[in-house]
Order: structure tokens, then sequence, then C-alpha cells
């Protein structure tokens, strides 16, 4: 299947951000094949809550400047923070709600890219 | 971005599926691992609310035992069809109406006097509060209606107080939860199930939608404390991907009237409504039945071009549209074009002519 450039551009780019601010267990998923609607996905674990809201903010500062901003969300949750990119989604959880939702588990047939 | 399907059973969970009975203590995150279990198994559920208690005149005291709202949901093949179960149906078993089977019996009462009038086996059970609806409705971020005529009823006693103006209306959790208990109009009880499919096709669409995922998570293991149901949270866990791409239709099991104020399942229409629901298979061509699109210009023009590719030539109706669905009775023939626009199938009691595609902004955004 063809990767669409720029989402895997901004997949890549998404990973050196979290890299950055020492996000751990960064995952990047192809959906594409094992879904009929979702596409990438970023997944990521961050060592306490402030971590989270520091790796939130920094992908969405970084981002911004290059003029992209996620999509608006409803709700959040202290455990578990959700960008949404388009045919991008990053998930920045707790180790706890990483292990517990285990979206990795659910999509074991996605390719990591 | 394409509509989003995944964690639709954080949903169900609610609304068809899962959740967790007298968890001894809050649940924490690692203590219940997903056990990886292959596709979605086949499933009836009984799915229920149970309406307020009043403990004396102006005294809400919790959830009470009476369930005024009961679907029977059969899980199978990637496909959840549920059936509205009006709350006067005369319930031999249970001894009255059917919406006192729970107080009487508890849920295994109710779903033997669900399977007695469905003739259907209901495995499964889930008992909601409307609490919890609120709280799903509301993690989805709201439910969008469209109203012909101002919503208005009062109940001091039940301290019900429902005021809302006519058009398209953005409805919170609480107000979803007023939506749908509301039966104050001609088609009474009829309508009243008509509504609650709409706000369950809806929140079933919004579940798609990663960005729900987080709040609806939490909304969720919050209400898991309060439900009632004999399915595990392992079990809900286990089937999230088989979810993807599940699709929804909603009917009503027919009935008519009868002594006092019992309602009797009418057993003729019953079977032709269950032979098409459970049996259903859907036409390989449009089938010959008139076709009405409903919505904003641009939609329905789209939608025009859509059909006549399929050679369906079809009635136009501008109009404001809460949010897209199929309406039909003929559950064959709405299943088609439920099909071919990726909508849910809405089988409502008011009489449909034909098919009714109505076409919302929802597509759009």
């Amino acid at each position: 299947m063809v990767k669409t450039l720029e989402a895997v551009e901004l997949v890549a780019r998404i990973k050196d951000l979290l890299g950055e601010k020492k996000a751990e267990n960064v995952v990047a998923l192809d959906l594409r094949a094992v879904s009929d609607s979702l596409d990438y996905f970023v997944l990521a674990s961050a060592t306490s809550t402030p971590h989270l809201q520091a790796l939130e903010r920094h992908v969405e500062e970084k981002l911004g400047e290059a003029g992209l901003r996620p999509r608006p969300t409803e709700g959040q949750s202290p455990r578990w923070v959700v960008l949404d990119y388009g045919e991008v989604v990053v998930h920045l959880m707790t180790p706890e709600a990483r292990e517990y939702y285990d979206l990795e588990g659910f999509w074991a047939d996605a390719e990591r890219i | 971005m394409r509509p989003r399907l995944s964690f639709l059973l954080l949903s169900l969970a609610l609304f068809a599926l899962g959740g967790v009975l007298s968890w001894p203590r809050p649940l924490g995150e690692g203590e219940v691992r997903s056990l990886r279990a292959g596709p979605l198994p086949e499933m009836g559920v009984v799915v229920a609310a149970r309406d307020i208690e009043y403990c004396g005149y102006h005294t809400p005291c919790g959830p009470g035992s009476r369930t005024d709202t009961i679907f029977y949901v059969r899980i199978r093949g990637g496909e959840a069809r549920a059936l509205a179960i009006p709350r006067d149906l005369f319930s031999p078993v249970a001894g009255g109406k059917i919406n006192s089977a729970y107080a009487r019996g508890g849920a295994e009462l109710l779903k033997r006097a669900v399977e007695e009038a469905t003739g259907l086996v209901a495995e499964r059970h889930l008992i909601l509060t409307l609490e919890s609806v609120a709280r799903v409705v509301d993690a989805v971020g709201g439910v969008e209606v469209y109203l012909d005529r101002p919503m208005r009823y009062t109940d001091r006693a039940a301290k019900l107080f429902i005021d809302f103006p006519a058009g398209r209306l953005h409805l919170n959790g609480e107000e979803a939860v007023k939506y749908m208990r509301f039966r104050h109009d001609a088609l009474g009880d009829y309508a009243r199930l008509d509504r609650i499919k709409g706000v369950i096709s809806q929140v079933l669409k919004k579940a798609q939608d990663p960005r729900t995922w987080p709040a609806l998570a939490l909304a969720l293991r919050e209400a898991w404390r309060e439900l009632d149901t004999d399915l595990s949270l392992e079990e809900v866990l286990a089937h999230f991907p088989a979810v993807q791409g599940l699709r929804l239709s909603l009917a009503t099991l027919p009935t008519r009237e009868g002594r006092g104020t019992f309602l009797y399942v009418d057993e003729g229409a019953k079977a032709q409504v269950l032979a098409a629901w459970m049996g259903r298979t859907l036409p390989s061509s449009p089938p010959q039945v008139p076709v009405r699109l409903r919505g904003e210009r641009e939609l329905v023009l789209w939608g025009q071009a859509l059909l006549a590719r399929e050679g369906v030539e079809v009635q136009v109706e501008e109009a404001e549209v809460g949010r897209s669905a199929v309406y039909a009775k003929d559950l064959e023939a709405g299943g088609y074009f439920a099909e071919l626009f990726h909508l849910p199938l809405l089988a409502p009691h008011q009489p449909v002519v034909g098919v009714v595609v109505e076409l919302g902004p929802d597509l759009v955004e």
C-alpha cells in the first residue's frame, strides 16, 4: 500500500518532537490495511501528568509553527491526550493508561513505521 | 478525516454490550487486562435504562427499578441490530407491563420477558442509569437534534422541566436524557423510542472518532460502577478491534392496543419485522421503492447525483436535518440505502413512505 508522503513525514516529525521531550516507547502504526477508517497512530508514554502536558504543548507548539493545528477535542483525561492531525492521530498516555487501553494490542496486525 | 470506527465498543458498552456489575472497588487501570479473543461473538443483549425513583413528592432518590426503555440488541457479524420494546407491552411472565419486570424479578425476569415477547434468545443484560447515559452523551460532545415544534413539559413531581425551542439544537447529556424521556406528543411512547434511536445512532457514530476516546473511556469507567450487567470489562476490551465497521440498525417491536393500557405483540407484523430484521440480506440492485432525499441543498444535490449513478430517481426536499440517517419501514429497502450512504438505518414507528434519506451537516464535518 502506497504511503502518503505528507502523512509519513508528519509521523516522522511527531516522533522527533516527542523524542526531544523524552517521551517513552514512541510507536507509530500504519492502520490503513487493518482499519476501514483509520490511517496512522503515533503512541507515546509520559512518565507523569506534567510530562504528558509538556509533550502535548511541545507537539502543538512546534507543529503550530508549521501551520498545523489539531482538530478541537471535546474532553481530555489526565492520563490520555489525543491530538488529531487528520490522517495522523497522536495518543499521549501515562504508562498505566497505555497498558490498560492497549491500543497497540487492538491493532496488533498493523504495520509499525 | 473520514469517519472513524473503532472504539465503538466503548459506547456500545453502555448501549449494547459491556460493563461490569458490582465491581467490589473502583476499577483501576492495570487491574484489568484485555483478552485477545478473535471476532465479536454473536450474542443477544437486553439493554434497559432505569427510570428515576421518587421517595416522595419532589424527592428523587436515585435510580428506580422500573425500566421504561428496553432494547433487544443482537450483535452478529459486524452488525448491531436493535429492537425497541414498548414499555406498556403486556408480559405474561412478568404478570404486568414489561417495564415492571426488572422491579419484580431483576435482570433475569426482564430477560425472560424480552425473550417471551420477541422469541429471540437474550444471553446477556446491561441495565443503565439515566446518569450514566448522560455521562456518555457528554463524553462524545452531545448530540444534535431538529425539532419541528417546541418541546415543553413540566412535571414538578418528577422534577422534569423540558423547554426546547423548535429548530436545530445541540443537547448536552442531561438535555439529551430529557429529550429521550419526553413522551407528551401525539404518538407518545413510540415517538419517544424513535427519539432514543436517533440519539443512540449519533452516540455510536461520534464514538468512532478517536478524539472522543479519552473522555469516553473516563465516562464509561465512571458509569460501570453503576451498571447492572453480566458482561465483564475483559470481554469488552477483548473485542474492541472486532467492532470496527460495526453497522447499526434500529427498529421497534410491532404491537397493538389491547385491554386497559396494555399493548400486545402484533404477532403477524412481528413475524414480518423479525424475518427482515434478523435474516436481512441486502438487495444487490436498488429496490423499487419511492426514495426521498431531505437536507441542505448542496447535500441533497450530491445525494441525488450519487443515486442517479445507481439508476435511482428521487424526490428531493430542502430541509433542516439534525443528523444524517436512513428511515424506512421496509428494512431490506432501507438497508440497501443505509449501506450505500454508510448511514445507520432507523425504522421509526411513525409512517414512512418508501425510504427517506436525511443528509445533515455532520456528513461534511
